[in-house]
């Protein structure tokens, strides 16, 4: 019991009662059981061309003074694993994983309409990611934050919720607010631990301190516990639950699990297939880290303005490039994973917060395009984007959602807002999409007012 | 799975827990075994649970349970409840899932009510389900905010003493000998410049042998100005929700930083504070400028003004706003702060909809916020446009109110003298409550943020606001009352569970605040840094300084692996503790070094026992390295990090 703290002890006093049989009531409506125990977000930070990637419309190639409007897409369509699902060429490898998941190609950051095109990044990567929009009353945590106070570690010796590839950097000027926290008003015990180089996570978990130093230090502090007098704090909770917690970090630095934040342990071969750059690798320490039992781990392509995904000139060659860093770390995780078994309970996702078209803010105001620089998709677009799901209860080979053919390639069926992405992802791992926290005295939805719900044609 | 875990897991799934098998059927709590309130314990349910739908605003099923008329002539389902009756009674069945059809389980919405709360209810019921307001929300005028000169017992004692004599006798509780002269100083040390006593301090101030030392050392630590500024400047700084801001990218978030401490240097009287943010100087940059675009480097972008007044406050939050929506307007924004901040009041609630809390509507979130408005704003409910722009109207009517026909500049400064206005008793309660919870661990009121609530002792609150509005404001004074109280120098005792009614005891123990854990840190490794200059990190995160996106009343810091893992390894703590360049550590003697390190850091000397476990750590030669694992052994222990 000293493992626990108070407040920990007296919630799950009424629940350790609901286990020994007492009645039960907690239930809101008869609703699937999890599909998957472990999530793993891909996130393509910085807005993923749809149409240059897993939507694949008319492909122009370049000329000179041709029409802005007629450009829908720089790449030629390739075929993939499943009949009737094109994507753009570029994707080959993902291309031949796709029977194992979903493509959905109506994800709507915002409806098409006068403001659909007037988009800015970090504003939409919240609401992607909170389900809310900024400013609002209380500090809406990350879906991340949210499995985290859920759904908890699943391995015990490692945190539940893990970002990778996020720089401290990036994370300081999120929202232009200093320390910007993802875990909201769930407080930072639920937040996640940051890896922002994959390569370097080694060094979160391995002691700073020189071998043998670390161990001492940690024999001296023990026996320094022992000798204090008891007299002075004896028996407060408090106390006991800030000696267990410390303890309980020794342990993951010592434990086995430790070893899952190496990479130098992965055979070069495949090490190589990963890495085509810092989001390759978090791919790839993003797959140890589920074979050893994160709950929840997010992988980064992080965004910087103008730069990765923002393709706001050169797109056909930016796209084209950015495509070469995710195509064979995405499809070697999905392999990897079915492979030790683990893909039907991890779901994957792939999303990004909108779209692109040639026009919207940022993109070209010119009626005609002049020069190869200004060749791809460079606007920002709410109306569309593509979202990729695998493994963990997802219906596998399924389109969902169908874009307009023409100019500027909005969503025309199967809308889907971010509570209802949301509400397929919880229901998957097997949280309601009307979960409420109490903040202030007022309910918080994990979805927007806990409208969300669940597209049922992506579950399997 | 350790025992948290598998706990932890429970709550995530206790959610579906009831799907199982048909045999697993919901079965109907039994009434809790004790008399009901329903103030305390059935409003609350009702009112956040079934109100919503069941009120003023809509009546699914033609059922209202707004009153107890309504609720017993009942909707389309029959009456709501039978007195007396609960089993037999619609509402427990239908909370308790006991009906047929799925959909009429209530609430269709959020989680399901606990067995507790079904509890409640059916003991309210049985009870004779009692209402003693003639609705759920009695939206009647404003409670009464008026100031009140509580009677003090007589006697020669500390006032808030012979206040506390009258509430320890009528609750049996004889109160324990206070705490001693060390741990005292500890204390108080603490909480008015955040570090532990320097090791000589501590010594002048144990060997002291007048009968007022205690109350000496309060006047001479608070007449510390620098020090009082760095320790309060982050309780304020939580509350205005403010942030050194270097970075440079954007105007969308301004600092009061500047302001504040100058502010807190000066120890600028209370009323003119808050004046001063309700009502900021000429030259405000109001509201922030939403950004241009951020999809190019801003390479031009200016260096960010250095803006000395109070604007940031009011300004809000303005970052990120993709479409800038109309509920949060930077002058909604600015009442629900206010409000929230100063005078105790959440219009959270009261923005989108009529409360379904409390009595507040939103005519009188947005009157308050057309304050500040060149052109009314139109009610937004729920994101959708009503129509309705009410006339700019303060709160609290019985203090006063703003001339809606004055031009803006003018209604400001009438808002700013109605926040702050001696007739308004509840801006003083307001925020000596805010200081008893910050220096006692509880509140006299709880929450914090809503005042409407009843105090565990009115006369204690009371006297404290009237003082601090005789003492013109000056919060020093409020503190110095406290400190010199034998309540403040009683032993600290741990938090009761929120479950049984709160008695006071004494402080509750506190752990020390990010910040302070940190400078003591410095302090006693040899420098004077605090860290309330940083703009947050990793370190101070995980301790619980608030992300400052919001207003945070109340900072919560709860052990987890993650913050121990920031503590066993983080790159923040190492690099603290990597240079020691205290004296006392470079001391010839071992001994000496290990005794001045608890002197500094617990206000105690070691035990034998504990002198030897230190100093084998250390070794006959200390390196730099042994002295900074001395450091850490010691602040990691929870004696270090609480406040007894």
């Amino acid at each position: 019991m000293n493992r626990i703290d108070r407040r920990d002890f007296l919630k799950s006093a009424a629940l350790a009662g609901l286990a020994a049989g007492m009645p039960k009531y907690v239930c809101a409506k008869p609703q699937a059981a999890a599909r998957a125990d472990q999530m793993i977000l891909l996130w393509m930070g910085g807005a993923m061309s749809q149409t240059e990637t897993f939507d694949p419309k008319r492909c122009t190639p370049y000329s000179k003074g041709m029409d802005t409007k007629s450009l829908l897409c720089t790449f030629p369509t390739i075929d993939t694993a499943v009949d009737g699902i094109k994507f753009c060429q570029g994707v080959e490898k993902i291309a031949g994983v796709i029977d194992r998941g979903a493509v959905l190609r109506s994800f709507v950051a915002r409806e098409y309409g006068a403001q659909a095109e007037d988009l800015q990044h970090i504003p939409l990567q919240f609401k992607w990611h909170s389900g809310y929009t900024t400013p609002s009353t209380v500090a809406a945590p990350y879906l991340g934050a949210v499995v985290s106070k859920l759904l908890g570690p699943l391995n015990p010796d490692i945190p539940a919720y893990i970002e990778i590839g996020r720089s401290e950097q990036t994370a300081n000027v999120f929202l232009a607010l200093q320390a910007f926290r993802t875990s909201g008003f769930l407080g930072s015990e639920y937040g996640s631990l940051m890896i922002p180089e994959a390569s370097q996570a080694g060094a979160v978990i391995r002691s700073r301190l020189e071998t043998g130093r670390f161990e001492n230090r940690q024999k001296h502090f023990k026996e320094l516990v022992e000798a204090s007098p008891i007299a002075e704090l004896g028996g407060s909770a408090q106390k006991e639950s800030m000696l267990a917690s410390l303890e309980s970090a020794y342990r993951l630095m010592k434990s086995p699990a430790a070893k899952a934040f190496d990479l130098s342990a992965e055979a070069k071969l495949l090490y190589d297939t990963y890495n085509t750059g810092p989001f390759g690798r978090g791919c790839l320490l993003a797959r140890r880290l589920v074979e050893s039992g994160a709950r929840f781990v997010e992988v980064h392509v992080d965004f910087e303005n103008a730069k990765g995904w923002d393709t706001h000139d050169d797109g056909h060659n930016g796209q084209a490039k950015m495509k070469k860093t995710i195509d064979a770390p995405v499809a070697q995780l999905v392999r990897d994973l079915e492979k030790s078994g683990r893909l039907d309970r991890t779901l994957i996702v792939l999303a990004t917060e909108f779209g692109r078209s040639t026009i919207g803010r940022g993109g070209s105001k010119a009626k005609t395009i002049e020069s190869p620089k200004n060749y791809g998709l460079h606007g920002h677009f709410g109306a569309a984007a593509s979202c990729l799901l695998f493994g963990g209860g997802v219906k596998k080979g399924t389109v969902y959602g169908k874009t307009n053919d023409e100019y500027p390639c909005e969503t025309v069926e199967n809308p889907v807002p971010i509570h209802d992405l949301h509400a397929t992802i919880y229901q998957l791992l097997g949280i309601s999409p009307r979960h409420s926290f109490e903040v202030e005295k007022r309910p918080f939805y994990v979805t927007k007012d806990g409208i969300g719900k669940p597209i049922q044609a992506l579950v399997g | 799975m350790n025992t948290r875990t598998l706990l932890v897991t429970l709550v995530g799934l206790g959610w579906f827990a009831g799907l199982g098998s048909a045999a697993d059927a919901p079965r109907l709590p039994q009434p809790v075994q004790r008399s009901v309130d329903f103030n305390r314990e059935v409003r609350p349910i009702l009112a956040h649970r079934c109100a919503e739908c069941h009120g003023q605003e809509k009546a699914k099923g033609q059922l209202r349970l707004d009153s107890r008329e309504a609720s017993l002539k009942g909707g389309r389902g029959g009456p709501a409840f039978v007195v007396g009756k609960s089993a037999d009674s619609e509402l427990i069945r239908r909370v308790a899932g006991l009906v047929a059809d799925q959909e009429h389980v209530m609430p269709p919405k959020g989680a399901r009510l606990t067995a507790e709360e079904i509890g409640i209810l059916r003991a309210w019921i049985d009870q004779g389900a009692k209402w003693n307001t003639a609705s759920l929300i009695d939206r009647g005028p404003p409670p009464s905010v008026a100031p009140r000169q509580p009677a003090v017992p007589p006697g020669d004692g500390h006032p808030l003493d012979r206040i506390l004599s009258v509430y320890f006798a009528k609750q049996g509780i004889t109160p324990p000998a206070l705490v001693s002269d060390a741990v005292f100083a500890r204390r108080v040390y603490l909480d008015v410049i955040g570090l532990p006593p320097a090791p000589q301090a501590l010594t002048a101030f144990l060997e002291d042998k007048s009968p007022d030392k205690r109350e000496k050392l309060v006047a001479l630590l608070l007449a510390d100005g620098r020090g009082y500024t760095d320790h309060w400047i982050t309780f304020w700084q939580d509350h205005l929700r403010d942030g050194k801001k270097d970075l440079g990218t954007t105007d969308v978030f301004t600092p009061v930083t500047d302001w504040l401490e100058h502010s807190l240097l000066q120890n600028k009287s209370f009323d003119r504070f808050a004046s001063e943010l309700v009502n900021p100087a000429e030259n405000a940059n109001l509201p922030a400028p939403v950004p241009e675009r951020d999809d190019v480097p801003r390479v031009a972008t200016p260096a960010v003004k250095r803006i000395t007044d109070a604007a940031g406050f009011i300004a809000g939050l303005q970052a990120g706003l993709e479409v800038p929506r109309g509920d949060q307007a930077w002058q909604v924004q600015a009442v629900q702060n206010i409000s929230q901040v100063f005078l105790g009041v959440q219009l959270k609630c009261a923005t989108c909809h009529d409360s379904f809390l409390d009595r507040w509507s939103m005519a009188e979130t947005w009157g308050m916020a057309n304050i500040y408005a060149e052109k009314p704003l139109e009610m937004m409910r729920c994101e959708v446009p009503t129509g309705k722009k009410p006339a700019p109207r303060f709160m609290f009517p019985e203090v006063g109110n703003v001339d809606p026909t004055a031009p803006v500049k003018e209604r400001r400064a009438q808002l700013a003298q109605l926040v702050a206005s001696p007739k308004n008793g509840r801006f003083a309660r307001t925020v000596v409550n805010r200081l008893w919870a910050r220096l006692l661990g509880r509140g006299i009121v709880e929450p914090l943020d809503d005042m409407s609530v009843q105090p565990w002792n009115a006369d204690l609150l009371d006297w404290l606001a009237a003082d601090l509005v005789a003492q013109r404001y000056d919060l020093k004074k409020t503190l110095h009352r406290i400190f010199a109280s034998r309540a403040y120098q009683l032993p600290a005792v741990e938090a009761t569970p929120a479950e049984t009614a709160y008695l006071f005891r004494g402080p509750l123990l506190r752990r020390l605040s990010a910040e302070q854990f940190v400078d003591a840190l410095a302090a006693i490794s040899g420098r004077n840094e605090r860290a309330w200059r940083e703009n947050g990190n990793r370190l101070l995160d995980v301790l619980g300084r608030p992300d400052r996106r919001t207003v945070a009343t109340r900072r919560e810091c709860q052990s987890s692996p993650l913050q121990a893992l920031e503590l066993l390894n983080g790159a923040e703590l190492h690099t603290l503790l990597f240079e020691v360049r205290s004296q006392a550590l470079q001391a010839e003697d071992v001994v000496l070094q290990v005794r001045q390190v608890f002197r500094h850091a617990l206000s105690r000397e070691p035990t034998e026992k504990e002198a030897r476990t230190c100093a084998s750590l250390l070794g006959k030669s200390p390196s730099a390295a042994g002295r900074s694992d001395l450091l850490w052994i010691i602040a990691m222990l929870p004696e270090f990090q609480l406040i007894r």
